[in-house]
């Protein structure tokens, strides 16, 4: 099991209000100290038209990553694909590829809110048709260039069509271990049913709230923040649809119950409580995991200081973890 | 006159260079992108600068300008408010090229917009819940952003739109404008480049974007740029004496 980092939003909220010249600096220092920590990768994330500046071109924040780093991988999670020219989007991913000799990867999803494609002048109703020409453009000029393409997605068809284009990809933290088991199980027998493309089976990514302390009052802490981090959803309107033995999670419909929800999908505790719970996770079907701890509000030298540690005595006991078949 | 250098993205040794100019003081780097992808090759400029101003190549009619709008919100950010932005109108028309152009600007102030033209209708009005106008976010670091403008539509879009065009090399500049920008290629020759230095600061030109000669070594930006064509236009009559004094040796254990 291979750990990255994420998310980073790049946001300058109403909670955590600061420069976003701030913001981008910090990103610099932040990436070098997960290089520095020994962690695989850092993911960003995008949306648009959002009070607080969440990013809103992350193959640029990428390349200011990746060009403060030099082992660190740096991927997007997710670049909304339907949103942008499919052959540009295609060749700047291809750029990045090669300028960071293949540390870039390309995680892209079809994206949810209605406002952001009004915004660009488009109809929501054409992102499956835009998603189909970006994908057909990255295979061609993308992915030759050693751009690694993740999909996300939150149905179990999604993964599968993943799964037939022997692609890998990423799961929402928010989505319960269910949702997770079910995803994996789809992307998994896509692959199988399609001939198992590239002969090698394409990565499992969560992304997993975690946090490793010993401390009731930071247990605490984290799990407020937690919540806090979600209430985010019930502003952008995102929403995890019923999916076999998983509950729907509406941030707009209900909202306490979903973030009940998506705070209860936390895995925190000692080393022990930590190692099980991603123990767990490997079980359901995940290959890698994304550390969700660029929470907002949450003090940045709480979240390094438990990623050192986590680094120190949590992944060396997983590091031969192997996804469960 | 300012002086800057221009970079091609592509070059191994563009970043490099970037960072050599920065610490030698020139006013700005123009990062060039003949493939039109400074969305990402002005980002390592950001990381490896400090001061300089970065200019980047925006190539105008493949993508929808409030998306490079968005690109250049996020370098600005990155860059710390450094960034200026370059539209190129490559095979766009004046009309084209002029509704681009505009949209751009409009798309980087942080102000609620809407634009209704041939080419965009920004927002669509196709959601029931979008609204009249969209904002882009995060908004410029800078008070206002720097939008200059090049390409065959460039002369006619600057002038509708009151903004400056890069004029190539040896164009003369047609107004007294506060900022006219040009380029010029460097010859390696000393007295050749101090008379171009000096025709382009009297023709009224602001900010000259030097190339060097190929071949130059990144020591050319303190040792030639910086010490002699630098101080030929920082002021009227320039003293030459002064940059062509010797250098004292070094100092004792730096």
């Amino acid at each position: 099991m291979r750990f990255g980092v994420g998310l980073w939003n790049l946001q300058t909220t109403a909670m955590m209000p600061r420069s976003s010249a701030a913001v981008y600096r910090d990103l610099v220092g932040e990436a070098r100290e997960l290089e520095r920590l020994g962690y695989e990768s850092l993911w960003l994330s995008e949306h648009h038209f959002f009070y607080d500046g969440y990013c809103p071109a992350v193959l640029s924040a990428a390349a200011v990553a990746l060009a403060a780093t030099s082992t660190l991988r740096v991927g997007t999670g997710m670049l909304l694909l339907p949103l942008q020219e499919p052959r540009r989007v295609a060749r700047l991913a291809a750029r990045l590829a090669e300028h960071s000799r293949g540390r870039f990867d390309l995680g892209v999803g079809l994206g949810y809110r209605p406002t952001e494609f009004d915004g660009k002048g488009l109809a929501m109703a054409d992102r499956l048709r835009r998603s189909t020409a970006g994908l057909a453009a990255l295979a061609e000029i993308a992915e030759p260039a050693g751009v690694a393409v993740v999909n996300g997605s939150a149905t179990p068809k999604g993964m599968a069509r993943a799964g037939a284009r022997g692609q890998a990809i990423m799961l929402s933290g928010g989505n319960p271990l269910s949702l997770v088991r079910e995803l994996a199980a789809a992307h998994r027998e896509g692959w199988e049913q399609a001939g198992r493309p590239g002969g090698r089976r394409p990565r499992v990514i969560a992304l997993r709230n975690i946090w490793l302390t010993e401390s009731e009052a930071e247990r605490a802490a984290v799990l407020a923040y937690q919540r806090a981090s979600y209430v985010l959803y019930a502003g952008l309107g995102w929403s995890v649809r019923a999916s076999g033995d998983t509950p729907e999670m509406d941030f707009r419909a209900d909202l306490d119950r979903a973030l009940a929800g998506a705070v209860g999908t936390t895995i925190i505790g000692g080393v022990d409580e930590v190692v099980d719970g991603l123990v767990a996770t490997a079980e359901a079907g995940v290959d890698d995991v994304v550390l969700r701890v660029m929470i907002e509000g949450a003090p940045t030298g709480a979240v390094f200081d438990m990623l050192g540690r986590f680094a120190e005595q949590v992944a060396p006991q997983l590091e031969t973890m192997e996804a469960a078949a | 006159m300012r002086i800057g250098i221009s970079i091609d993205a592509a070059a191994a040794d563009a970043v490099a260079m970037a960072a050599a100019a920065d610490e030698a003081g020139l006013a700005f780097v123009l990062v060039r992108d003949r493939d039109g992808l400074a969305a990402v090759s002005a980002g390592p400029v950001a990381v490896a600068t400090t001061d300089a101003r970065i200019v980047v190549e925006v190539a105008i009619g493949d993508e929808n300008p409030v998306t490079l709008a968005e690109e250049l919100v996020v370098l600005d950010a990155a860059s710390g408010g450094r960034l200026a932005a370059l539209a190129s109108t490559g095979a766009l028309d004046v009309a084209a090229a002029a509704e681009d152009v505009a949209l751009l600007r409009l798309a980087l102030t942080p102000r609620p917009f809407r634009h209704r033209g041939p080419r965009w209708s920004i927002p669509a009005g196709i959601a029931p819940e979008a609204g009249e106008t969209i904002m882009v976010t995060p908004p410029t670091v800078q008070f206002q952003f720097p939008l200059w403008v090049e390409g065959a539509a460039a002369a006619a879009v600057a002038r509708d739109l009151g903004i400056p065009e890069l004029l190539p090399t040896g164009a003369r500049p047609t107004g007294d404008g506060p900022l006219v920008p040009a380029t010029a290629a460097l010859t390696g020759d000393r007295a050749i480049d101090l008379a171009l230095v000096a025709e382009r600061s009297r023709s009224g030109v602001t900010h000259l974007a030097v190339s060097l000669p190929p071949d130059a070594p990144l020591s050319a930006l303190p040792d030639y740029v910086a010490r002699h064509l630098i101080p030929e236009v920082a002021m009227v009559g320039f003293p030459r004496l002064l940059a062509e004094d010797e250098v004292p040796p070094a100092w004792p254990g730096a």
